[in-house]
């Protein structure tokens, strides 16, 4: 198997599970890089509620359109940049079967919070391979949004991820395996979160890398003691444990798509429904 | 060229309508209710009374009634209308089911010297909310079915718990403890409408709690005013978790969705500390609960219980 191709589908995979989650252990060579147009989509009418106990709830629904990339600067520091340039949030009508009564949806179409970061690659020939990135959150999203002025497309607050990531390829049988571990120091009363996730990739042709990966977020609990009205249900000591494939297709040898999914099996503070997303990428 | 056309293929987005969540309108008692305008009729004559019945699910329904009278020797049900048969009073019920309405007293008479109506009266800037030790003299006037005054000095008074406020010959009404009682004037045997008083604080006080996790404290304290309003004040010291579109409802459930829409928003709250709603046309029992709601969400963050 290709080791280059087999590195960049791994890239693919990892942003579309988290969009942080790029590349793992692997950095770009100077000048070489990575752009995907994505979208993902979370339909939710149940919920994970402080307690971890699953309640209906009004339906949501989160569209995201997102343009990521990353760019290597050097042999070892590769810039990355999200872009969710079109996110819209949506809010059920209701409507009683008996008495007609309705109480009226609605929506939000925004930009989404954007991303930023650095990682700085080393120990990149050895069998595993370690970045350690920043990534910085910048809060272009709507946080008072639609009619109501209650529905969001970003937390509003700049946040910063240290994180780091560790890779080994087990080539040439086609397999590798990823771990990361993050700090997320967030601002505004928020609390701040420990990441950590691990992934397992195969690749059984050279178009095709199957993969499935989980990703868990816990809650430092060190946010201001009660929700305000910044840091709503849906962002503030939300903690979830996820698995979810992904499919990655190589069209050609720099271009296919990617399709995936993530499931919370437990959670707090957080919709409890798949988040679907789907994503054409180009390598160059 | 080659990355303007993978950008084109790209960007096709997955905008969502705006979908629709169905429930079932919340359970509540059905309710079987009849009016009318008139309460006093002729002997020989005859009218409708108006029925209506609200289903489990608060739906106006129409359904077959069957008809009650206290005293067919008086009132008569004859082809769902209400015939005068003699002088007096009798009341007159519906039923549907195992469900009966409330009743409505009808007076039957035979001429334009019997007593048709009687009425209580308050004197100027007394109201039925009254303190305990208060006293407050009332008066009743009766009348033909024409309307015009009918001289009369004989009246019973009446009370129905006279351990809540006592009336005597002279229609003086003592206010004695804590609670609500009917007062009633019945002039040549005809009896008024009832008319109800509440003596003393009529409030209910109750200790938040957080539920699913959410942090909700402080207390709430409901009180009806002496304009018969109903308050609902927060204390000081209230705190909860505020997000966006956070509301306070009364409601017969703790439960969110049956809270939005069956229960009674007052506000939204935007930060803690003490506020105060007053709503009209609520009764201070008519709601189990207080819930601190999430709306868009319909996801309660806690509820008080006020006893």
């Amino acid at each position: 198997m290709n080791m280059k191709k087999y590195i960049a589908f791994s890239i693919v995979f990892l942003f579309a599970f988290k969009v942080t989650y790029a590349g793992g252990g692997w950095v770009y060579k100077k000048g070489k890089g990575f752009f995907k147009a994505g979208q993902s989509l979370i339909y939710a009418d149940r919920f994970f509620d402080g307690n971890g106990e699953v309640i209906d709830i009004t339906t949501i629904g989160l569209y995201t359109s997102s343009l990521y990339g990353e760019y290597g600067l050097t042999d070892k520091l590769t810039a990355i940049g999200y872009f969710p340039f079109f996110v819209r949030s949506t809010l059920n009508e209701i409507k009683f079967r008996q008495s007609g009564n309705s109480v009226p949806g609605d929506e939000v179409n925004a930009l989404g919070d954007a991303q930023i970061g650095l990682k700085y690659g080393f120990n990149q020939e050895n069998p595993i391979v370690f970045s350690v990135g920043l990534t910085v959150g910048i809060p272009l999203g709507e946080t008072m949004g639609g009619e109501g002025r209650i529905l969001q497309t970003g937390d509003g607050e700049w946040n910063q991820l240290l994180r780091i990531d560790a890779s080994h390829s087990f080539y040439p049988k086609p397999f590798y395996a990823s771990a990361t571990l993050g700090f997320n120091n967030r601002t505004q009363g928020f609390s701040d979160e420990i990441h950590y996730g691990f992934e397992l990739g195969y690749t059984p042709t050279e178009k095709i890398t199957v993969i499935i990966k989980s990703y868990t977020v816990n809650s430092l609990y060190n946010g201001d003691g009660v929700m305000t009205m910044s840091n709503g249900i849906f962002s503030n000591n939300t903690e979830y444990f996820s698995i979810g494939p992904e499919l990655i297709y190589g069209i050609t040898s720099d271009f296919g798509f990617t399709a995936g999914a993530g499931f919370a099996f437990s959670g707090k503070r957080i919709l409890a429904s798949p988040n679907w997303s789907a994503g054409l990428f180009m390598t160059f | 060229m080659r990355f303007r056309n993978f950008l084109l293929i790209s960007l096709i987005f997955l905008s969502g309508c705006i979908g629709v969540d169905y429930f079932d309108d919340p359970i509540v008692d059905p309710i079987l209710s009849i009016s009318s305008t008139k309460t006093s009729i002729l002997i020989g004559e005859s009218f409708e009374i108006e029925t209506t019945f609200t289903n489990e699910y608060g739906v106006v329904e129409s359904v077959p009634i069957t008809w009650q009278s206290s005293n067919v020797a008086i009132a008569a049900i004859v082809e769902d209308k209400i015939l005068g048969v003699s002088s007096g009073q009798a009341t007159i019920f519906a039923n549907y089911k195992e469900i009966l309405s409330n009743g409505i007293e009808i007076t039957v008479v035979g001429n334009l010297n019997e007593v048709a109506t009687v009425e209580i009266t308050l004197p100027d800037n007394f109201n039925t909310q009254l303190n305990e030790g208060q006293t407050v003299q009332l008066t009743a006037s009766s009348f033909n079915i024409e309307g015009t005054k009918l001289e009369r000095e004989e009246i019973a008074w009446m009370s129905s718990n006279d351990n809540i406020a006592s009336i005597n010959d002279t229609g003086l009404l003592q206010a004695i403890s804590i609670g609500t009682t009917n007062i009633t004037a019945s002039i040549d045997g005809v009896t008024s409408a009832p008319l109800g008083f509440s003596i003393g604080a009529q409030v209910r006080t109750g200790t938040f709690q957080g539920v699913g996790g959410y942090k909700v404290s402080g207390s709430v304290l409901l009180e009806v005013n002496g304009d018969g309003d109903l308050k609902v004040v927060l204390s000081e010291d209230f705190e909860a978790d505020i997000a966006l579109g956070t509301f306070i409802y009364l409601s017969n459930s703790t439960s969110g969705i049956p809270t939005r829409s069956g229960g009674l928003e007052l506000g939204e709250i935007t930060s803690n500390g003490g506020v105060a709603y007053t709503v009209s046309d609520v009764g201070l029992n008519d709601y189990q609960y207080v819930v601190v709601l999430c709306k868009p969400a319909s996801l309660t963050f806690g509820f008080s219980e006020p006893k």
